[in-house]
């Protein structure tokens, strides 16, 4: 383990949400950051699964964490503060997506997943690897989002159901679709 | 029903789905950094949390350079539209005198009402009333 990760899976041990929520409602700026230690590794990894690139998702858990200073004034802390949190980060990352998608003029860089370079021994393994990348990134935004969810994470259907404000039926049908995609590529995966 | 059931079970994980995707997902390992710099940005707005919330001395304090001259140029603009007003009641006034005489015109040519009190009120038949009045007093 990285001294990086190591610092942040400390954050994991002896974390009172309660208190540490209304800490940071006094502006107290250690319970801030025991805040972003805790919730930090997690809210990057559903920020990179929705934006273009690594830079873009680092910006959104920024202001995804900047939003919640705004609003924290007026949380309930006797409520959970992960799906509050993930809520907030996922409508500001569709938001931005779409703001992006008006904006955007030049075709996606299908080499954003993280990687680095891809050894000889390997190439066809990364082609399939590849492959399956560029099939997640062609996915709509909150399809990608629920089948990374579901399958990564071990989420059900009615906890993303509750972190998106969807309907459980609405998140079945989007990762029904999403796995039917992904699959095809799978076809093709050697192990 | 039956080829749409799907929706509503909760469906299965794939493992092999999941491996691929987790495989996918390798984090690089600077957390640690973007942490420093979200906890920078936020110290004007945790600052702001900080502060307490105004007393109401000083609320009214920091309103009174406001409510003064917002107070004086109200009083002089009712002032000046005084004179203005009461124009307007004169006139409201002659208005309403006039609804009231068209109305009695009106009342005293009706049929309901007959010839009796137009005629008193347009032209006496004779100066008998007027000679009943001064015995009475």
């Amino acid at each position: 383990m990285s001294a990086g990760a190591a610092v942040l899976a400390e954050a994991a041990e002896d974390f009172d949400e309660r208190q540490t929520l209304q800490r940071v409602q006094a502006g107290d700026p250690e319970a801030f950051d025991l805040l972003v230690r805790r919730y930090l590794p997690r809210a990057r990894q559903v920020a990179r699964r929705l934006m273009q690139n690594p830079e873009d998702a680092d910006d959104l858990v920024q202001d995804a964490f900047l939003r919640v200073l705004e609003r924290i004034a007026t949380f309930d802390v006797s409520r959970a503060f992960e799906p509050w949190f993930t809520r907030l980060l996922v409508n500001l990352g569709l938001d931005q997506r779409r703001k992006q998608r008006v904006r955007r003029t030049e075709s996606l860089d299908p080499a954003w997943f993280p990687g680095g370079p891809r050894p000889d021994r390997e190439t066809e393994r990364a082609e399939l690897r590849s492959s399956l990348s560029q099939a997640l990134e062609q996915l709509p935004d909150r399809q990608r989002l629920i089948v990374t969810l579901f399958e990564i994470d071990g989420h059900s259907t009615e906890e993303i159901a509750g972190m998106l404000k969807v309907s459980q039926v609405t998140v079945r049908w989007h990762l029904h679709q999403a796995r039917r995609a992904l699959r095809e590529v799978l076809k093709g995966w050697v192990e | 029903m039956g080829r749409v059931s799907w929706l509503f079970r909760e469906p299965e994980h794939d493992p092999r789905l999941g491996q691929a995707l987790r495989q996918l997902e390798a984090m690089p390992d600077d957390a640690d950094r973007l942490r420093q710099r979200i906890t920078a940005a936020a110290r004007a707005r945790l600052a702001t949390l900080r502060a307490p919330a105004p007393r109401w001395w000083e609320w009214i304090d920091r309103w009174i350079p406001v409510a003064v001259p917002v107070g004086l140029a109200v009083s002089i603009a009712g002032a000046l539209l005084l004179p203005s007003s009461g124009e307007l009641s004169v006139s409201r006034s002659a208005s309403a005198e006039l609804v009231a005489d068209s109305a009695l015109v009106t009342a005293a040519f009706s049929d309901q009402l007959g010839g009796e009190l137009a005629a008193g009120l347009i032209a006496p038949e004779s100066d008998e009333w007027l000679l009943e009045q001064a015995v009475a007093q």
